[in-house]
C-alpha cells in the first residue's frame, strides 16, 4: 500500500477487503435517499460512490456506461421514449441519447445534489447531457415516481440504481413489485434494463435473486456480462421483456440499427455481441430467490 | 464496515497496482515454506476454500481453479482433431494435467517443471486440484528447465502444448520462456495439427500491455493466435489466455463441432462450453487495440517482464 490517507474499503466477499487508495474528495452528499461521493482515485480517475461502493470510475466507466445503454437500445426497433432510473454520472444518459431514435430521456434521480456535483465535476461523463432538450430530469424517490406515472409509456427503462447489498431504499428497487410496476410503463414491445450486480463466482447471489425476480415478472430475462478492471468483478446487466428477446437480435441487425442511428460504441461494439448473452453453466444452473418488498435482497 | 475481519486472524495483502491493495482473510494457514525457486503458502479463506500464494500472490483457489484451468487448457485440447501426446510446461499444482487427462485420447502428458519441491507440496496438500493426476499411468512429470527440455525433443512429436507457467519477473527463472525463440520451440515441437495454449497475464485495463505484448509474439510463430479472455474470480481482474493453432482457426471451430468433439470424447465442460466458445474468444475491444498498437515481439535479446 502506498502512502494515502483516504480509502475505501470494500468488503469485496466474506473472504476478501479491499483498499482504494483515495487522494482527495472533489464533492459529498447525503441524503434520506442514499449518500455519494465523487473522488479522485489514485490510478483510477475520478470515481463515483454510490452507498458506500464504487459505483463506477474513469478508468473503465465507458465499458459499462455502454454496455447499460447499447444492448438495451439496439434490442428495440425504434427506441423513442427512455426512462433512466438513477442518474449516476450521466454517463449512461449520453449513451442513451447518442441513439437519434431517442426522443425523450426522462431521468429519475432521489439524490438530487447528485445530479448538481456530476455536472460541477463529471463533465465529460455527461458531456452536456443533463441540458439535452429531450432530457427531463426529476427528483423523486424512484419506487414513489414509478407508482404515480400515469399514462407515460416507454419503449426502453434502463435501471442504474445503487446496489441493493446494505439494504434501505436501494434494496426496495429489486423486488417483484418494483420491476412489475417498471413494467407496467413500458409500452408494447418495450424492454427493462437493470445493473444487477456481480457476475463473479464469489458473489453472484444478487445477479441470481435479481434474475429468478425478473423471470417471475417477464416472459424472456437474458443476462449481459461485461468484464470490467475497477469493480474487480465483472458486472451483469439483466435484459427482460415479455415482447423481444435480446438474445436472438443478430449481430448483423444490431450493427445496422446502430449504424442508421449515429451510434459509434468505442467498447461495447456489435463485435461484442458474439456471445454477449451467454452464461456458463455454473451461474445459469443456479436459481435464486423471488424478491419482493418484504423480504428483499440480503447479503 | 467490518474491518478487521470478525472471520479471520490473519489478512494477507495483495497489492495489484498502488491503486489497489487486498486483504485476503485467512481462517486457517495450512502450510507454508520456500522451495529452492518460491515461496508458498496454502491458507484457508472464507468463500475460496483452500488458496495457493506463490511469493505473495494468489495462485489458485478451490472455489474457482476450474475455470483458469478450463480456459487454459480445453481452447487448444479441442481445437485438437485427436490429441495423444500432450506436454505441460509449469502447472505445479497438477490441475492442468487434470485437464489434459480428462481426454481419454490421451496417451502420454509430459509435466515439465523447474520446481519439484512445490509438486511434492501439491501433491501432499491440493488433492483438491490434481485429483488424483499424478497417479494416472499415463502422466510423466520432468523435473527440469522446460526451454531445455524442448530443445532437446523430436521435432514434430508432440499434439498439443500447454504453458502454465508464472508471469516471468526479472532475472527469475521463466524469463526465457515467454519469447519468440521459446514459440518457435514449441512449434517445432508439434506435429502439424498441433495446437498450444498458454495464460498470458492480466488482462486488465490497467496492466494488460504483457498480455498483448505476448499476443503478438505468439502471433509472430503460429498461423493463428487467439486471446481468450476471462474473469478469473481468484484473481479479481480479467485474465488474458491464448489458444494458438499450426493450421487450424480457433475462431473457425463452430459451436457445433465443439460440442460434438466434447460429446466424442466424454468430456463435460464447466466454463468452455459450446454457448460460451464465441463469449471467451470474443476478446474485448481495448485489448485488439492494444494488440494492434505493440510495436516490438518479445525476443531473448528484448524478452518482457512483468511488472504489475
Amino acid at each position: 500500500m502506498r502512502n494515502a490517507t483516504l480509502y475505501i474499503a470494500e468488503p469485496l466477499t466474506e473472504g476478501v477487503t479491499t483498499f482504494f487508495a483515495v487522494e482527495r474528495v472533489l464533492a459529498a452528499g447525503a441524503t434520506a435517499a442514499g449518500n455519494h461521493q465523487i473522488i479522485e482515485l489514485l490510478g483510477f480517475g475520478r470515481g463515483l460512490v454510490l452507498n458506500g461502493r464504487l459505483h463506477r470510475c474513469d478508468l473503465d466507466r465507458v465499458l459499462h456506461q455502454e454496455a447499460l445503454a447499447h444492448p438495451a437500445l439496439a434490442a428495440h426497433p425504434h427506441p423513442r421514449r427512455v426512462l433512466l432510473l438513477g442518474a449516476a454520472g450521466g454517463g449512461v444518459l449520453k449513451n442513451i441519447l447518442a441513439h437519434r431514435s431517442v426522443e425523450r430521456v426522462v431521468v429519475v434521480e432521489p439524490q438530487g445534489a447528485l445530479v448538481e456535483h456530476a455536472r460541477a465535476h463529471l463533465a465529460d461523463w455527461h458531456d452536456g447531457a443533463f441540458d439535452d432538450a429531450r432530457t427531463r430530469l426529476v427528483k423523486s424517490d424512484v419506487r414513489a415516481w414509478l407508482a404515480d406515472a400515469g399514462e407515460a409509456r416507454f419503449d426502453v427503462i434502463i435501471a442504474d440504481l445503487p446496489a441493493p447489498l446494505d439494504g434501505g431504499v436501494a434494496a426496495g428497487c429489486y423486488t417483484r413489485e418494483a420491476f412489475a410496476a417498471a413494467r407496467a410503463l413500458l409500452a408494447p414491445g418495450g424492454l427493462f434494463a437493470v445493473a444487477a450486480g456481480s457476475a463473479a463466482l464469489t458473489r453472484p447471489g444478487q445477479l441470481v435473486d435479481c434474475r429468478t425476480t425478473l423471470e417471475a415478472v417477464f416472459k424472456t430475462v437474458r443476462i449481459a456480462t461485461v468484464l470490467l478492471t475497477s469493480t474487480l468483478e465483472p458486472r451483469a446487466i439483466a435484459l427482460a421483456s415479455d415482447d423481444l428477446d435480446p438474445a436472438t437480435v443478430p449481430a448483423s441487425v444490431v450493427a445496422e440499427r446502430l449504424a442508421e442511428r449515429h451510434v459509434q460504441p468505442i467498447a461495447c461494439t456489435a463485435r461484442m455481441y458474439s456471445g454477449l448473452f451467454a452464461q456458463p453453466a455454473w451461474l445459469a444452473e443456479r436459481t435464486g430467490r423471488i424478491l419482493t418488498d418484504d423480504a428483499p435482497f440480503q447479503r | 464496515m467490518a474491518w478487521p475481519p470478525k472471520n479471520a486472524d490473519t489478512v494477507l495483502l495483495e497489492t495489484h497496482t498502488d491503486a489497489l491493495t487486498a486483504a485476503f482473510h485467512a481462517e486457517q494457514m495450512l502450510v507454508w515454506g520456500q522451495t529452492q525457486w518460491q515461496r508458498y503458502s496454502v491458507a484457508r479463506v472464507p468463500g475460496f476454500g483452500k488458496v495457493l500464494f506463490l511469493d505473495g500472490k494468489t495462485q489458485s483457489a478451490e472455489l474457482d481453479e476450474f475455470v483458469y484451468h478450463e480456459a487454459l487448457v480445453q481452447p487448444a485440447m479441442m481445437l485438437h482433431p485427436n490429441p495423444r501426446r500432450v506436454l505441460i510446461c509449469g502447472g505445479g499444482e497438477g490441475a492442468t494435467l487434470r485437464e489434459v487427462l480428462r481426454h481419454r485420447s490421451v496417451e502420454k502428458a509430459y509435466q515439465i517443471d523447474i520446481d519439484g519441491e512445490l509438486i511434492e507440496v501439491a501433491k501432499e496438500h491440493l488433492g483438491e486440484w490434481h485429483q488424483g493426476a499424478y497417479a494416472d499411468p499415463r502422466a510423466e512429470v520432468v523435473i527440469t528447465d522446460a526451454r531445455g527440455y524442448l530443445e532437446s525433443i523430436e521435432p514434430g512429436s508432440l499434439d498439443v502444448v500447454i504453458s502454465d507457467l508464472p508471469d516471468p519477473m526479472e532475472d527469475g527463472p521463466a524469463t526465457k520462456l515467454f519469447t519468440r525463440e521459446f514459440f518457435a520451440l514449441v512449434a517445432r515441437a508439434l506435429g502439424e495439427d498441433g495446437t498450444f495454449g498458454m495464460q498470458a497475464g492480466s488482462a486488465a485495463l490497467t496492466h494488460a500491455d504483457f498480455f498483448t505484448r505476448i499476443t503478438r509474439t505468439v502471433g509472430d510463430v503460429f498461423a493463428y493466435t487467439r486471446p481468450c479472455v476471462t474473469h478469473v474470480a481468484t484473481y479479481m481482474e480479467p485474465w488474458g489466455f491464448l489458444v494458438a493453432g499450426k493450421n487450424a482457426d480457433p475462431l473457425k471451430l463452430t459451436a457445433e463441432e465443439l460440442g460434438r468433439r466434447q460429446a466424442a470424447r466424454g468430456l463435460v465442460p464447466r466454463i468452455y462450453t459450446p454457448e460460451m466458445h464465441a463469449s471467451l474468444l470474443t476478446a474485448p475491444e481495448y485489448i485488439l487495440e492494444a494488440i494492434a498498437a505493440v510495436t516490438s515481439v518479445a525476443t531473448d535479446a528484448n524478452p518482457v517482464l512483468w511488472t504489475a
